[in-house]
């Protein structure tokens, strides 16, 4: 996320949130006085329904008592219930819904004193069923109960109470009432916004049409009146009457309507702010980084705008300072890359010069040595070694042109490897000790490369490994074989004192050496060589078992 | 009966008794009709289904002329008759309804007594005709109440009628016979006159001169 965007951002934030506290404050303030101001009004409706409920219940009971009085006068009554007259049976059971009709109930059952009912208007077929909880709650609670009542449709929510008769000295309960539905909870709503819902301890009890859809949560100003609820025990339902008030909707619409246009204001001026703001503060920056992204240690000097005299100033003074440092840095080391270059080349140099001037130095101790001892063979043995002198010579020669391109440029041509290898293992002057043996296949391809290149290779090698024979003495060996894959492999071997792993790992890095003397340079010129050829090069060594060096040029015969 | 008809068929046991205060009319059971079954296509219902408790039902439950359930049931013997199509197994119920033809009161008395027995979520619910014959088809329901005759002239053909409509009579279903009923004949003596013909069944004749 760039800095225009955090800044934008936090100047949103930083209007829009405090806006937004002030507006929920302020409709939440609204809200509670308005309920205040209406929930007395909401009170007095509650008591309003209470007593409703009371007069519901006392005309409840009022209906059980007169269906008591009436069953104590009832001779087929008393021939079913007491007397168990099998022609009255249809009459007793058919009598509490005849009952409930003339009373208006909607819930009307008889039931003797073990609980057992013996007729019931809103259930008929529900005889015998033993049902002793209801009137034993109903007398506990003494008043009106909620109950959940049964019936063949499905249970219903019914406003009952409980009276009683004794026929014949016998018991009998009448449990009668109103059903609760969401016509019962209007009657309580007598004034326009009222609305009353019931809560019960288990809502799913609560048919939906018993209920007239309205939560607390959607309420403006509510009341709950307690009610007595029996289900396996008593337990408390409440009649919730809440008022909707009309004008705090009013209100809210109009503080939203403000509030939302306050908002677009103060997001509209904030917004504009902030990006004026942040151009302000980002635009230097950008140049800041524009230009630290142009910084070049060669080119011209990094030129910052350092005049202002902030912080974006003093960041700008100590970019082109630390600009300047770099830059004098660079030239410094530049400098060092350049003396340790020449370093290095003059270190090659001595050791090519070295490794040609070497067989010429041979010849001429073998020169000086026949013409003191055999003066008369001296022109025979110079003819010999002449061609031998001319090799170091030309190698020599083609070293100098090399160097003095700096960047000696690789020939592509035939090369006869075996030629190589014989003329170097008899131009190699060695104590009598060391033995410089070559084991040429017949059948090689002639190398594709540059002669000078390979002899230089051959070379290198050959000096390495003689120089890696204890005092002791020992045979280096120069093959030649055509590879699997049609490549001339040339394989250097030795049995000197060998190579530890950690020896391998560093044997072709420039300047590592074992040897006083040595200057660190003969193997990686071989690798170097080697690569410049396009071949490849591996060593096999071990501690006290000799090296073994295999390079592998590409041949001028496909594979 | 008031009105003067001559003829009226009622299985309203209070009309009967009715009528036999009259001395202008005069009245006759007719023969035991129809059977009320409860057809159930898991199994039958947790109720009892003795003989006791059926002429419970009948003395009890209904406001008809009706006995306990008496065989033989035509729908029993299928000797002789095409095997009725069977279909597979039902998947469980997925309500606790006792479904009955809306406007017959005997089922609904029925259904209404076995719910009461129940107990538990069991619910008896009306449906219109055509409603609870696709209900019956589809076996959806805990239990079906409805009537089949008595007596059939083609055993065969009903048996095949009634399980085409219950197809899942025959995996796990039932049909558990509750009560029969009868109707009742009421005629004005000086118009109509009912007798006996010599296999027992009640002729309605001119009376007398």
């Amino acid at each position: 996320m760039t800095f225009r965007s955090r800044l934008l951002i936090a100047f949103a934030l930083a209007t829009v949130v405090p806006l937004a506290m002030l507006g929920v404050g302020v409709r939440r303030q609204l809200t509670a006085r308005l309920v205040a101001q209406h929930q007395q009004r909401v009170d007095g409706m509650a008591r309003v329904a209470a007593q409703d409920v009371e007069r519901e219940s006392a005309s409840i009971a009022s209906r059980l008592s007169t269906l008591a009085g009436t069953l104590r006068t009832d001779d087929r009554f008393r021939m079913a219930a007491v007397r168990g007259d099998p022609g009255e049976r249809a009459y007793l059971l058919d009598w509490a819904e005849q009952a409930m009709r003339t009373t208006g109930l909607d819930m009307l059952q008889l039931q003797d004193s073990a609980g057992r009912i013996m007729s019931s208007g809103h259930f008929r077929n529900e005889f015998d069923r033993l049902e002793p909880e209801v009137p034993r709650a109903l007398a506990m609670a003494k008043g009106a109960v909620l109950v959940r009542a049964r019936a063949p449709e499905g249970p219903f929510l019914a406003l009952v109470r409980a009276d009683s008769v004794r026929v014949a000295d016998r018991r009998f309960d009448l449990v009668g009432g109103v059903k609760v539905d969401s016509a019962f909870l209007r009657r309580f709503a007598r004034e326009e916004g009222l609305r009353v819902a019931l809560s019960i301890p288990i809502p799913r009890m609560l048919a939906p049409d018993d209920t007239s859809g309205l939560s607390a949560r959607d309420a403006n100003a509510v009341t709950a009146l307690p009610i007595r609820y029996f289900t396996d025990s008593l337990t408390t339902a409440r009649l919730v009457i809440t008022y909707d008030i009309p004008e705090l909707a009013l209100l809210r619409r109009d503080v939203d309507q403000w509030f939302a246009a306050a908002l677009m204001v103060v997001v509209a001026a904030g917004l504009a702010l902030a990006i004026w703001l942040s151009r302000r503060l980002s635009e230097p920056l950008a140049t800041l980084t524009h230009a630290a992204s142009t910084i070049d240690l060669e080119g011209p000097e990094l030129m910052v705008a350092a005049s202002r005299d902030d912080e974006i100033g003093t960041l700008a003074r100590r970019l082109g300072s630390m600009s300047t440092r770099l830059r004098a840095s660079a030239a410094r080391l530049r400098q060092a890359e350049r003396r340790a270059t020449v370093g290095d080349m003059a270190r090659q140099v001595n050791h090519d010069i070295k490794n040609g001037l070497i067989p010429i130095r041979n010849v001429l101790r073998h020169l000086v040595q026949v013409q003191e001892e055999q003066p008369q063979d001296l022109a025979t043995v110079f003819g010999e070694r002449r061609s031998t002198l001319e090799s170091s010579v030309g190698y020599l020669d083609t070293l100098a042109r090399n160097y003095a391109r700096l960047t000696p440029s690789v020939e592509r041509r035939a090369v006869d490897v075996n030629g190589i290898a014989t003329e170097i293992a008899a131009s190699t002057a060695v104590a009598s000790t060391i033995k410089v043996r070559t084991r040429l296949a017949d059948a090689v391809p002639r190398a594709f490369g540059d002669p000078v290149i390979v002899r230089r290779i051959i070379d290198n090698l050959v000096r390495n490994a003689i120089e890696s024979l204890d005092a002791g003495g020992g045979d280096v060996t120069i093959a030649t074989s055509r590879a699997p894959n049609g490549a001339v492999r040339i394989v250097v071997a030795d049995t000197g004192r060998g190579m530890s792993q950690d020896e391998l790992a560093h044997a072709f890095d420039d300047f590592f050496t074992t040897k006083p003397d040595g200057t660190g340079l003969g193997l990686s010129v071989v690798r170097r060589l080697t690569t410049d050829l396009n071949g490849s090069m591996r060593v096999e060594s071990a501690p006290g078992q000799g090296t073994a060096f295999t390079i592998e040029l590409p041949s001028c015969t496909p594979s | 009966m008031d009105g003067g008809v001559d003829l009226l068929l009622t299985d309203s046991p209070t009309l009967a008794a009715y009528a036999a205060t009259r001395a202008d009319v005069t009245s006759l059971p007719l023969g035991w009709d129809r059977t009320w079954v409860v057809a159930t296509p898991r199994g039958s219902l947790a109720v009892d289904t003795s003989q006791v408790f059926r002429a419970g039902l009948a003395r009890d439950a209904v406001r008809a002329d009706a006995r306990a359930g008496e065989g033989p049931y035509w729908w029993t013997d299928t000797a002789g008759c095409v095997a009725p199509t069977v279909r597979s197994a039902l998947a469980p119920a997925s309500t606790h309804g006792i479904v009955y033809p809306r406007d017959d009161a005997v089922a609904r008395s029925l259904a209404e007594r076995l719910v009461a027995i129940l107990g538990g979520r069991a619910t008896a619910v009306g449906l219109a005709p055509n409603a609870f014959a696709s209900a019956l088809t589809s076996g959806s329901e805990q239990a079906y109440v409805f009537p089949l005759p008595r007596a059939t002239r083609d055993r065969c053909r009903s048996i095949a009628e009634l399980s085409g409509a219950t197809t899942w009579l025959g995996v796990q279903g039932a049909i558990v016979p509750l009560i029969d009923t009868r109707l009742r004949a009421v005629v004005r003596r000086d118009r109509l006159a009912l007798r006996f013909t010599w296999d027992s069944t009640v002729a309605i004749v001119a009376p007398h001169p």
